[in-house]
């Protein structure tokens, strides 16, 4: 885990960057896109709530018109016991019992007259809440429509205590009379009050409200059954509309441009039980261009944090692949440092600094096939230091070493650059001088073996004087491998030694 | 069961009936040799209180019709009260138009807009709603402004006066239908508007 973290963390906290930041933006979109619809919808509900107070206004100036101010003043002023007035269809539409208005009516007696006991517009007598009453249901009618029910009924307790039956049937007609006075008068004002609100069109009032208001495109009233009862649009009055489009609030399309549909359910209109439902089609076109607004915004927001992101990481790629570049030349470097010097240490000796024997074994081999192949010249020197035991005896092994140090260093400066020096064993060092016949191998070595007994050398306090004993060799054509030459030079220097030594032996092969 | 044991049981019939009719009999003549029983509201209310609503013209008695515009289920549970049906008891004999009779048995008597006889104000007799409560027209016009309601001389708020309205006709002779008078009162329940 520790090691995984270590491996990928810039990875993880980048990542965790980009999708922080692109989730954060996303959050905030849908937030603002949440307040926008939110704010939309309580405007729109607002709208709807003052639509619907307009409405019921409407209808309430509509049933004033008709019967309210008339109940009022007979409930209150009149010695009336009940009075109604009753739609077509039974529902109570004003009443001076306030609680039953809206409702359907029960009585009794009404039932009655649905089914054609009591016939309507004749008085009758019943009991009503225990009182002895004289009751009548008054039809009113328009063009030969029936359109209301005039309920109305007078206690007549009174007549039955104080009067003979005589005298109570003459007083009841004249109430009676009295009654059907005021119901004509009741009739001809509900009349009037028709007649006005037929001219008042519920139509027109919608039209008009849409048509002043700057976002409402559609106002429409449904019914239980989901046909359009009442609309601003006459065209589209009775037509049905689905079921989801009444039970949903939604954005959607129509005639090419964004339109927010809200549903009031359950709107008690009129008084009515019946429930209705006030659909809203309000522009939402503001609303779309600030929601694509704030969308763009995030996705920019988001697309930003990755190139961000992406940008931080080309920087932290370059700059570690820069970094790890360098290392690997620094160890490249120090490799083929060490390796040349462990193959320098392979090939010199480690006293005198000269080439080993080794590798003064292979450079032998190889310069004299390079120098048969090609035709050329190449000698051999086998330099010996004369009485070398002698001196380890004198002045210890260290004076010894000391003494093949300065040689070994005096030829160094002596020969020619081209010319390979290797120490080949003990006091024994050869020299492999390429291109050089056998006279100028012989004279450069007469000149070493003449520097070297010139120039003692010092050790501590004393003065060593040194000489060398060299044997020289050249190819000739007859040569197979180089030990041969290697040999004849060998056999020249053991006839220096024999000599008298500090001399040098040529070898001659005739 | 034999002939004679019909005759014991008869006999004894008799004996009860004429017992309640001769101690009837004796309350009301009590009753008539007593002092007059006062105007119930003008006791309950104290008479300067009485003077200056009457003389103010805003308390005039309407009759239960009115009330049963906004009490109905009150009004209809009234109908078995014998208050309801106190004229009965009068109505048919020699004290129908007997002030003593009809202060307690109709509605406002000796009030200016109260009862006064059955034939001119035949919507005023038994003991009604105001009989007890005083006159309604300003209840009336203040509970359809306000829907807390009040405006009554002896309304529900102020429950010391209106027990002093029962206790006026409620006396000593006349309370045979109740034996202790906070638990009769306190079976009256409040006449929530319906």
């Amino acid at each position: 885990m520790i090691e995984f973290w270590k491996r990928y963390n810039i990875t993880i906290v980048l990542f965790t960057l980009v999708f922080s930041l692109s989730g954060l933006s996303f959050y905030n979109y849908l937030i603002q896109k949440n307040l926008l619809l939110e704010q939309m919808r309580n405007d729109a509900q607002d709208t709807a709530g003052s639509i619907i107070a307009a409405m019921n206004r409407f209808h309430d100036i509509k049933s004033t018109m008709k019967v309210q101010k008339l109940v009022s003043d007979i409930s209150l002023g009149l010695e009336i016991f009940e009075f109604r007035y009753i739609e077509p269809d039974g529902v109570i539409r004003n009443s001076m019992f306030k609680e039953e208005i809206g409702t359907v009516y029960q009585g009794k007696s009404f039932q009655e007259t649905r089914t054609g006991t009591i016939p309507m517009g004749k008085f009758f007598f019943e009991t009503r809440d225990f009182v002895p009453v004289m009751s009548i249901y008054y039809p009113i009618r328009m063009d030969d429509q029936l359109i209301g029910i005039v309920d109305l009924c007078v206690d007549i307790s009174e007549y039955k205590i104080l009067l003979s039956p005589a005298q109570t049937d003459f007083l009841l007609m004249r109430r009676q009379v009295d009654i059907l006075n005021l119901l004509k008068s009741i009739e001809g004002s509900v009349h009037n009050s028709v007649e006005i609100t037929s001219k008042t069109d519920f139509h027109n009032f919608l039209k008009k409200y849409v048509e002043t208001a700057n976002n409402i495109i559609q106002i429409s009233l449904v019914d239980q059954q989901h046909r359009i009862i009442m609309s601003n649009e006459g065209s589209i009055i009775g037509k049905r509309v689905d079921r989801t489009y009444v039970s949903s609030t939604e954005i959607f399309e129509m005639n090419g441009r964004p339109t927010y549909r809200i549903v009031m359910p359950d709107i008690n209109m009129n008084g009515s039980k019946k429930k209705e439902q006030l659909i809203l089609l309000l522009d939402a076109g503001s609303y779309v261009k600030n929601e694509h607004r704030i969308l763009r915004t995030a996705l920019l927001t988001s697309a930003m944090a990755i190139l961000f992101a992406l940008f931080i990481a080309r920087i932290i790629y370059y700059s570690a692949i820069e970094s790890s570049r360098k290392e690997t030349e620094r160890l490249e470097q120090l490799v083929k440092e060490r390796t040349q010097a462990i193959e320098f240490l392979s090939k010199t000796d480690a006293l005198t600094g000269l080439w080993n024997r080794g590798y003064l074994e292979e450079m032998m081999e190889l310069e004299f096939k390079r120098s048969r192949r090609y035709h050329k010249d190449m000698a051999i020197m086998v330099i010996d230091l004369d009485y070398f035991k002698k001196i380890n005896d004198t002045y210890g092994h260290l004076g010894g070493d000391e003494v093949l140090r300065r040689v070994g260093k005096s030829l160094l400066s002596g020969l020619r650059e081209t010319d390979f020096i290797g120490r080949y064993g003990g006091e024994e060092i050869v020299v492999i001088l390429s291109e050089t016949r056998a006279e100028k191998a012989f004279e450069l070595a007469n000149k070493i073996c003449s520097d070297i007994a010139s120039e003692p050398i010092e050790f501590g306090d004393a003065v060593i004087w040194v000489t060398v004993s060299i044997g020289v060799s050249a190819l000739r054509p007859e040569h197979t491998t180089y030990e041969e030459i290697f040999s004849e030079a060998d056999d020249a220097l053991y006839a220096s030694k024999n000599n008298g030594r500090n001399r040098v032996g040529l070898y001659s092969h005739s | 069961m034999n002939f004679r044991h019909l005759t014991a049981v008869f006999t004894v019939l008799c004996l009860c009936t004429a017992d309640g009719w001769c101690s009837e009999n004796a309350r009301v003549m009590d009753e008539l040799n007593s002092p007059l029983t006062p105007n119930p509201l003008k006791s309950a209310i104290g008479e300067a209180l009485y003077n200056e609503a009457i003389a103010s013209g805003e308390y005039r008695y309407t009759g239960n019709d009115k009330c049963r515009l906004c009490h109905r289920d009150f009004f209809i549970g009234r109908k078995h009260d014998q208050h309801d049906h106190s004229m009965d008891y009068i109505s048919s004999g020699e004290f129908k138009n007997n002030p003593r009779c009809l202060v307690c048995h109709s509605t406002g008597y000796g009030t200016p807009s109260g009862f006064v006889l059955l034939e001119k104000t035949p919507r005023l007799s038994n003991v009604q709603c105001e009989g007890c409560h005083g006159p309604g027209s300003n209840h009336i016009k203040v509970a359809s402004l306000k829907k807390t309601g009040g405006g009554l001389l002896a309304g529900e708020d102020n429950p010391e006066r209106l027990k002093k309205m029962c206790k006026v006709c409620h006396t000593s002779r006349w309370n045979r239908s109740y034996n202790d008078f906070e638990s009769a009162y306190s079976k009256y329940k409040k006449a929530v508007p319906k």
